[in-house]
Formats: C-alpha cells, structure tokens, sequence
C-alpha cells in the first residue's frame, strides 16, 4: 500500500471571520501528483499559505508524512518542509545556482564554500532530469523554466516530499511545459509527490493522477483516474460554456468581413524567419509562442523594454511606424499580463485612471471638469455610479478588470495586444475578461493576444498563429482549429462541429 | 444621479492628498496660535510680512522638490543649484552685465543641469539618489569656481548702485501692495506649477510615472520626457531661490543654498507629498513650507536655541513620512486576526 504524504481532514481556516476553506478533505500520496482546479480565488492563497506555515486552524487537522503537524488544537506557526513554487521566484537574485540549492537551505553547516564540490554535487540532480544547466549561473540570468527546475531541485536536495506547482503553465511555452512534466513524472517515480494547481483542466489532465476541483473555498469533487476527462467538468463551467457556444455561432451566422487594419514585421533573434502578420478589425488573433524565449523578445517588443536594437515596423493603412513607437501610438494599445496589478495607477483616483489614455483624443480633458463630468454620466450606468468614489484598493478585482477595459475603449484604439489575458484569474474573472474583449471585438477593434498558454484564448480566436524557436511561424484559421495536434480548453467545440 | 449628491467635504476628502493638505494646514494654524499665545509679536503685521517672505524661499524649494518626489525621484542637486545659481547672477554683475541677461544665462545654467538630472534618471535610469548626488557636487563646483574659489564682491561694484538696487528690490526687498515681492514672485510660481501639474496632461504623467511607471510607459507616456520636465521644474525654482539670496545679500555666496534639498524634501513631506512618489499636491507644499517656516519663527521668537529648532522640525518630518508609510501599508488597525 501506498504511504500517505500529505493530508488536510476536515480543515476549516477562517481570517477576519470571513471562512476562506470549509470542510477540506483530502490527501495525496508518495509518488502521485495531484491536480488542483479551482474554479474561483476564493481561500486559495490561505491554501498556499497553510501548506507553507502552520496557522491556526478553525477546524480539522494537518497530516504530513502521517504526523499531525498542525490542528484546531493548537498551531505552532512554524515552516513546513514543502516546497511552493509560484509566479514570483524564492531564489536569490545575485546569488548562483548551487549556492541557492545547497547553501541557502537548512542544515547546511560548511563554513567555507567550495564553488567546484558544490557544481559536482549538483551535477548527477542535472544529469539525472537531462537539464543543461550551469551550477555557476546567477539566478536572475535564468529563464522562468530554468527557474522552476532549479526551485524543484532545491526542495529535491532539502528533503522536500512535496512540491506544489502553482499555474506553472502561464509562465513557460508548451514546449518547456512537456519537459517539466518528464522530471515531474521522474521525481513522482522516485516516491516525491506533487501538488500541481492549474485553471484548465486540459493542462491537469495530462500530468496529474488526480484533481481536486475547488470552488468558493470549498472541494467539490474529487476526480479519481477513472473519471479524468473534460466532460466531468462541464456541470461546473457550463456558463461559460453557454457564453462561448453563442459567440461562436453568432459568428458563424457570417458577419461581414472587416477592413485591414494592420501589418506587423518584427525580427525576433530565435525565429527562423522574421514574424509576420496581419489584422482586420474585429479579428481576433491569438499568437501562441512555443518557446519562452521567442515570447519574451516579444514582449519586450511589445512593452519597448528592449535593450539591445531591434528591427520591426507596424503598417496601420499607409503608414509606417517603427515597433519602438508603438506604445506613443494611441492607434495602438497593450494590455499587460495581470492588468490589475500592473496596469493600474493606485495613487490616482478612478476617473484619472479612466481618462488616462483619453487626453490625445480630448486635450482639454483634465482642465475642464466638464468632460469628466460628462464621462462620468455616460460610464456610470454601466461601471456602476459607486466605483467613481472609490479609491483603486477598493475596487473588486472585477471592477479593476472593468476600469482598464474601458479606459481602452475610450481611448478607441485600432489594434488592441493582449499579454496573457486571461492568466492569474479564475473562471468568474475569466468568463468576465471573455466577455470585456468580446466588447473591443465587437466595437470594431482588432485585438491580437500573445500566449504561451492558449488558455481560454481559443474561445475567441479568428486565427491562432503558432511560433517556435528555428521553426517557421505556423497559422491555423477557425476552420483549422479542430486538427490542432495539442490539447487545450475549448478546442472540443471545434472538434464536436468538425464530427 | 444619485451618486453625484455627496457630501461636499466627502468629495474634497477624496481629492488625491488633500487629507494631508488639510491636516498640515490645521498643524499650521495650530502652531501659529500656539506661538502667539506664548509671544504676542509672533501676531504683529511686520512679522507676518518677514515670515511671508522667509516662506516664500521654501516655498520654491518645496516645489522643486515636490514635483520631483511626485515622480518617485529625488533632487540632492537642489541646494547646490541654488549656491551656482546666486554666484553665476552675481559674478555676472560684479562684471557689469545686464541684470536681465545675467537672470537668463544663469537660468540656461540651472536648466541645463535640469536636463543632465532628467537624462541620468530617466534615460540612463540611475538611481536619482545617486544621480543628483553627482551633480549635487558639480554644480556645488561650478559655483566655488565661478569667481575663483571666492564669493563675489556686491553687485553694485559692477551694475551700478541703481540697477543692483532695482535688482534687489525686485527680488527680495521692495514690496507690492504691501507685501514683499519675494512673496509675490513665490505665488506666481505656485499657481502656475500648481496648474501645471493638477490641469494638465502633463500633471497627470508626472503622478501617474510616480504611481506606475510600468503602466505610464505602456499608456504612451514618455518616461524620460516627464521625468526631465519635473527636474525642470525643479532647476527653475532652484535658480529663482538662488536669485532671491543673491539679492538678499546683494553679492554672490558660494554656501548659498547649502542643505536647501532637505528643506525641500521637508517642506513636501509635511504637506503630505508621498516620498514613495504619485502622491501630493503643491498646496499641501505651501502648508508644509508655512509649517516649517511659522516653526522656525516661533521658535525664535520665543527664544529656543538652534538645536532645539532643528530636534523639532526633525521629529516632524520623521512623523510625517511616518504617518505616510503607515498609511500606505494600511498598517493602522490591522490586527491578527488568526489569533485566537
């Protein structure tokens, strides 16, 4: 039989009396990996946290490898010895490899360090997951795969036999993604056990054992490995599944074609040819980078942050423009990745916020309270009248979502690029962004998102352009979609019309 | 609309540091009182024209610092901009060049260092500490250098008598519908940076790079251009400062503005303008510089010695940077909830 690693009995945690896990059940045991799926915000960072330290519970107990280590009883609050690997790193930056997996970890008692015994020691961890890798690299000069390896490892040499994976997908290409899976099924062989917390369950399907599907703090259902298909899943996202459906045959009832608004050329280091494409308005076109590299060139094409010289022109109509001028062109708009903490001026009110894009079209708007005024009568019935008294901390995570929508469309860009957007939300917020960039589609706007994740980006997609490294750029059209050789959310209502 | 009809002090509340504008304009009144209680010529109209115009020069100072802070900047140069910018107007006279023309060379001057400043931060994305700390030192330079590594003669020797009185009559001891022009001149710069940066495009850039300069950047705005615009600002009131101790002394000294950067930093700090950037208005600047200025008279007037000036205005600042801090981290009444 199997030894138990890890289990929460009837665990109910509550912060500032509001019951963020309720009744939690469940457990995982040597060598599987676990999938998490859930389905709202809700208690999952106290998850996190509780699988990280011992707070006090309100209910239920905590096992690890058998032994109670945390109860309604009584909480130590101390550390345990499970490893979470997150979005933002735990490595330290300036520091290098080894020393982040060998010397900064417990019990290591050396005085003096020997940079040499150290990358021999970590040499069989790399030799043994096929990862090249330099013991001597400096963590900041990692890619985010690299990363992630290198987290793993280290909670691999401090005796960690758990490791939680938290939307790991959002971060690395699908390429990256496969070879993480190999060493995660390597590790799980050698009897450590995996937590691994994704929104979609084509990404949990291909990896985990089991899943948990969470809903509002709550388990709603346990998936055991007979029951691991998408069709388990569509009581609970049927809203949503509703939502797209009539999209997609709205669209199918043949709306007219719209005009080009745009051409973009941009020569990406790691591509084999130089990426290029088209836009009309009103078209979505998703660009799925399969490599980390390619899609961080990318971005920092997207974003200006590009230090070395680059070569890349927009055409919208007849003019030219440089790819270096595209954030100064209010015909042009980029919505970063988790545009609710990255896109958003807190220190500013709601209406600043608002209008920031708005004052190339109305100059005036800041001078004359007039204009605003007249926004804000325009705006409120549809953001709500309240949000405009509210600071930015205040708002709900939908309503940050909805001020920087808006701002976009009162701005009335052409061409709209889409960092990741639906990365870092849950399905509530998922099915509100859907339906926030079926808004621009529909207003005429051309919106092109960037991906290593298709996510839910297939539930929009005119196009999906797919790039790899030394690889040519591959398109699929709509009509396409339904022979697409990967596994990825909504790609089974392309594949039901295509029977 | 319902929601429009809110309370008045509600809606002037909500008006983006306005709270702590109001809170240093009442410590302000609170101080004055206080000190004329103690000593009743604190409330004579000759010290209230004196505490005007001694205002007035942190008023500029504060502006300058202000509009930088609101960036998520700072300014060192400051103070050695204002020592430059009283010895190049002052050598320039003692040479016999024409007020008017000196003013303009020494303001292309400040400007200047204005643009280095801007670049060095906002291009080259050094640290501002460490970047004005640079310039603090060359400019502090360029003004011992300007005359020989000496303070200048008056400028009178050079101008004439009439003119280098007209000079210091303009800047520091005439006065105007009864208040001295130093007061006046102040004023006028407030109310245009003050519209500058509540009214206009270019107002909003500056809080919203202090605020977010990720988003700024992906919102069109032009990082390096606001930032070089709110050093320039800053160099302006810097070299307006240095005009006004030029004319007050009537010659050129190489100390002059010395430690003016910290009473800049002071002077926003107090009025509510966040060291952490995107936060302040200039009118909580002016309560700041009142505060600081009504603290320093009254302090003299009522005879504490000069430590005991600056222990107090310290533990001010101290407080204030304090009680923004905590109110950025929303650390009053958060408690641990998890405790049982």
């Amino acid at each position: 039989m199997r030894k138990e690693v890890f289990r929460m009995e009837r665990v109910t945690y509550k912060e500032q009396g509001i019951t963020l896990l309720e009744d939690f059940n469940f457990n995982v045991l040597e060598g599987e990996i676990m999938g998490f799926i859930p389905f709202n915000s809700h208690g999952m960072a106290s998850f996190l946290r509780l699988l990280k330290t011992n707070l006090p519970l309100d209910d239920g107990y905590i096992y690890y490898h058998e032994e109670i280590i945390n109860s309604w009883k009584g909480a130590k609050q101390n550390s345990n010895r499970i490893t979470v690997i997150q979005d933002k790193t735990c490595l330290v930056k300036g520091m290098t490899v080894a020393d982040n997996i060998f010397v900064l970890r417990q019990g290591f008692k050396q005085h003096i360090i020997k940079p040499s015994v150290l990358n021999a020691q970590l040499e069989p961890f790399l030799k043994d997951i096929d990862m090249d890798l330099l013991g001597e690299a400096y963590a900041e000069k990692l890619t985010i795969f690299e990363r992630v390896v290198v987290e793993i490892l280290k909670g691999i040499v401090a005796g960690h036999k758990l490791i939680v994976l938290c939307e790991i997908s959002t971060l690395i290409s699908g390429n990256e993604l496969k070879k993480l899976h190999k060493i995660m099924r390597h590790y799980a062989k050698q009897g450590h056990s995996f937590i691994y917390i994704g929104s979609h369950f084509e990404d949990i399907i291909q990896v985990c054992n089991r899943a948990v599907l969470l809903s509002n703090g709550r388990i709603e259902k346990i998936l055991q490995p007979r029951e691991m298909y998408v069709d388990n899943l569509f009581s609970l996202t049927k809203d949503y599944d509703k939502l797209v459906r009539g999209y997609l045959e709205n669209k199918k009832a043949g709306s007219p074609k719209g005009k080009l608004v745009c051409k973009l050329y941009a020569e990406i280091n790691s591509m084999k040819e130089p990426l290029e494409f088209v836009v009309i308005s009103g078209e979505c076109l998703v660009i799925q980078s399969l490599d980390n590299q390619i899609y961080h060139e990318l971005l920092q094409i997207l974003t200006n942050s590009r230090e070395t010289a680059f070569y890349g022109n927009a055409w919208l109509g007849d003019k030219e423009f440089r790819l270096q001028e595209l954030n100064t062109n209010r015909n042009f708009a980029v919505i970063q990745e988790m545009p609710t903490k990255t896109m958003l001026f807190t220190e500013l009110s709601y209406m600043d916020n608002l209008c920031f894009n708005l004052d190339k079209r109305m100059r005036s708007v800041w001078a004359r309270g007039n204009i605003r005024r007249s926004i804000r009568t325009e705006y409120a019935p549809i953001l709500g009248d309240e949000v405009f008294n509210m600071t930015i901390e205040e708002l709900s995570e939908g309503q940050k979502y909805q001020l920087v929508y808006t701002r976009i469309l009162l701005q009335k860009p052409k061409i709209v690029f889409c960092i990741q957007p639906f990365k870092g939300a849950d399905m509530k917020h998922r099915m509100y962004i859907w339906e926030l960039l079926e808004k621009l589609l529909e207003k005429g706007i051309a919106v092109v998102i960037l991906a290593v994740n298709l996510a839910d980006t297939l539930s929009l997609a005119d196009r999906l352009i797919c790039i790899d490294k030394n690889k040519e750029q591959i398109e699929y059209l709509q009509e396409e979609f339904a022979a697409l050789p990967m596994l990825a959310p909504w790609l089974y209502l392309y594949r039901e019309d295509s029977v | 609309m319902n929601g429009n009809k809110k309370n008045p002090l509600k809606q002037v509340l909500a008006i983006r540091g306005m709270g702590a504008t109001l809170t240093a304009f009442a410590g302000l009144i609170m101080i004055y009182l206080a000190f004329g209680l103690i000593n009743s010529t604190v409330f004579t109209g000759q010290n209230i024209m004196n505490l005007l115009r001694s205002m007035s020069k942190y008023l500029l100072i504060g502006i300058a610092q202000s509009y930088v802070l609101i960036t998520g900047n700072i300014d060192l140069s400051i103070g050695s901009m204002v020592g430059m910018s009283a010895m190049i107007a002052a050598t320039l006279m003692t040479l016999g060049v024409n007020p008017i023309l000196a003013i303009v060379i020494t303001l292309i001057c400040c400007l200047a260092v204005g643009v280095v400043n801007g670049f060095l931060v906002g291009k080259f994305k050094l640290p501002p500490f460490i970047a004005t700390l640079g310039t603090m030192f060359v400019t502090r330079g360029i003004a011992y250098m300007v005359n020989g590594n000496r303070n200048t003669d008056a400028i009178a020797t050079g101008v004439g008598k009439e003119t280098a009185d007209n000079f210091q009559n303009f800047f520091y001891y005439g006065t105007t519908l009864g208040i001295y022009n130093t007061f006046w001149i102040a004023i006028v710069v407030f109310l245009i940076f003050f519209f500058l940066l509540s009214k206009t495009r270019t107002g909003r850039h500056i809080y919203a790079i202090g605020s977010n300069v990720d988003a700024a950047k992906l919102s069109g705005v032009n990082v390096v251009a606001t930032t070089t615009k709110a050093y320039l600002v800053s160099a302006i009131c810097s070299c307006i400062v240095g005009l006004i101790l030029c004319a007050q002394a009537g010659m050129g000294n190489m100390e002059a503005g010395n430690m003016y950067e910290m009473y800049g930093v002071a002077a926003g700090v107090i009025g509510g303008v966040s060291p952490l950037g995107g936060t302040g208005m200039l009118l909580g600047t002016l309560a700041g510089a009142s505060v600081w200025q009504t603290l320093e008279n009254g302090l003299n007037m009522v005879g504490a010695q000069v430590g005991i000036q600056r222990i107090v205005i310290g533990i001010i600042v101290v407080f204030a940077v304090l009680l923004d801090v905590v109110v950025r981290t929303g650390q009053i009444g958060k408690k641990n909830k998890n405790a049982k």
